[in-house]
């Protein structure tokens, strides 16, 4: 950072800069980088010791609040490890409902996680009476925030239909990206080990930000937005809803995706393990649709249309493709 | 710098304990708090973050390196919020108002007002903000507190842009004259919070 700029900013610390000045230093700061910006504020941070204090007041209050949160974090621990084992094994395409704070007998829950194992699905209702359909795969993390807020932390993919309250903002993270929402039905993907979170609007707006990105983007119905982890961006493109969330009501449907994108699919979806011998079909694009299919009549269709064949031995399967042979 | 006590609140906090939790927030959040004031101006958003810090550092706890430094820590966890903040902070028009308010004013270095800080100051944007005409508030408020641009007011309001703009700027003069005749109300604003405090 150069020195004219050190020195305004420490002007504006000490409140004794102009108003020429400030512009001056607003504009050197907006042409900065984060990484500049932090090293500028990290320096005075370790050398300086600026006037103001809390006020005993203020510095009470905040502490009674972290330790609200804090004693209910401690309680949390212990509550999380009987849910973590209770909850969840639903056996294949039976969507159940769980009542959670009625059959577990913990009064009111205000923090909760729901695991939904592979080639399993789940519908749970939260304490606000808004509905989750989690796909196969997928970690809930629900938490009432201090201010009555409703907080979900998610990985993996869920359906989220959110019970209207103005007042109390619903809030899915996942990662560093936030989707706040009022009332809406909108589907959440963030896959462990991909750089993409997708969210596909169905009804009513969301808002996504995150402290990597300069600006909020807000959804329309039938928008999809796309943000990549590691490039910080967000594009927002039209979709097919009923594409979307057709996992929902147990269609396995696709729709020109790679080949090996589709196997994934059927891996998530059916609890199983494909090994693809065939390089040569891998980026192939492909379409289908599949409801309440079993595995094996799954397999076949794609054989039939896409001239594989495949071995089954328990819960793996290996692909060949036909397409050199002859 | 650190001594072998905070090492050892250091290592109670990583176990969990609520005690040593409470002495490292007794030990920096002033200082912290002093350091986010002298960014923002403002009293309420520095609490914020303090809190928000704070928070951090319980959740983050088990991250937290014996050998490392909890002052440096500290500013690990929340530094993104704080450039957010502060660069959002130092955009905003009423922002620059108060900066300006404040040099305009020339207090000297032991003037009490010179320890305006920026939420007394938009208390009495408000009450100057009761000069504007209905539809001079609805722009300025779309402009300043909602972020919209001047092309997104015309389209909303269905106005020429020229209009919007025009508005502005005689709302801008508006306030600034009133904000410069307003001294001693903001003394007394000034006196009003720090005696109920």
């Amino acid at each position: 950072m150069e020195n004219f700029i050190t020195e305004l900013y420490k002007k504006f610390l000490y409140s004794n800069i102009s108003h020429d000045e400030f512009r001056e230093m607003q504009h050197a700061i907006n042409n900065s980088k984060d990484t500049e910006l932090s090293d500028l504020l990290e320096e005075e941070w370790t050398e300086s010791i600026f006037p103001g204090e809390l006020g005993k007041k203020s510095k009470e209050n905040i502490r009674a609040k972290l330790d609200f949160y804090i004693e209910n974090d401690k309680k949390w621990i212990d509550k999380k490890r009987i849910l973590q084992i209770a909850v969840v094994v639903i056996p294949l395409f039976i969507i159940s409902t769980l009542f959670i704070s009625k059959q577990y007998s913990i009064e009111e829950p205000n923090n909760f996680v729901v695991s939904v194992e592979r080639g399993n699905k789940a519908l749970v209702t939260l304490p606000d009476q808004s509905k989750v359909w989690m796909n196969s795969s997928s970690i809930l993390e629900y938490k009432r925030g201090e201010k009555n807020t409703r907080e979900v932390k998610l990985s993996g993919e869920a359906f989220f239909k959110v019970y209207k309250d103005k007042n109390h903002p619903f809030i899915v993270s996942m990662n560093n990206l936030q989707i706040e929402v009022l009332g809406t039905s909108f589907n959440a993907k963030a896959r462990i080990g991909s750089d993409i979170i997708e969210t596909s609007l169905v009804e009513g707006s969301i808002r996504l930000r995150s402290p990597d990105l300069s600006q909020d983007y807000y959804l329309k119905p039938n928008e999809k937005a796309i943000y990549s982890q590691s490039s910080k961006r967000v594009q927002i493109m039209h979709t097919d809803n009923e594409l979307e969330t057709a996992w929902k009501d147990n269609k396995l449907k696709f729709s020109s995706e790679r080949f090996i994108d589709v196997m994934h699919m059927i891996e998530d979806w059916y609890g199983v393990k494909i090994i693809c011998k065939c390089p040569e079909i891998e980026n192939d694009l492909i379409s289908g649709a599949f409801k309440d299919e079993n595995l094996e009549s799954t397999l076949e269709a794609i054989k039939i249309q896409y001239n594989i064949h495949y071995k089954r031995n328990r819960d793996t399967i290996t692909i060949e493709s036909n397409k050199y042979e002859n | 710098m650190e001594t072998d006590i905070i090492k050892s609140y250091i290592k109670e906090l990583q176990k969990g304990s609520h005690k040593a939790f409470n002495v490292i927030y007794d030990m920096y959040a002033d200082k912290l708090y002093g350091f986010l004031l002298a960014h923002t101006k403002s009293r309420q958003m520095s609490e914020d973050i303090v809190q928000d810090t704070f928070l951090k550092l319980w959740i983050n706890r088990k991250t937290l390196s014996i050998d490392g430094s909890l002052q440096s820590f500290l500013y690990t966890i929340s530094k993104h919020e704080m450039i957010d903040l502060f660069r959002s902070q130092i955009n905003k028009v009423e922002f620059e108002l108060y900066v300006e308010y404040i040099d305009e004013k020339n207090f000297d270095d032991n003037d009490i007002e010179k320890k305006l800080f920026y939420d007394d100051f938009l208390k009495a944007l408000k009450l100057s903000k009761k000069l504007l005409s209905e539809k001079q508030l609805e722009i300025f408020e779309l402009s300043k507190e909602k972020g919209k641009s001047i092309e997104e007011i015309a389209t909303q309001l269905q106005i020429s842009e020229q209009t919007v703009k025009n508005q502005l700027t005689t709302s801008l003069k508006k306030i600034r004259t009133q904000l410069s005749n307003m001294n001693i109300l903001f003394l007394i604003i000034f006196e009003i919070c720090f005696i109920t405090q």
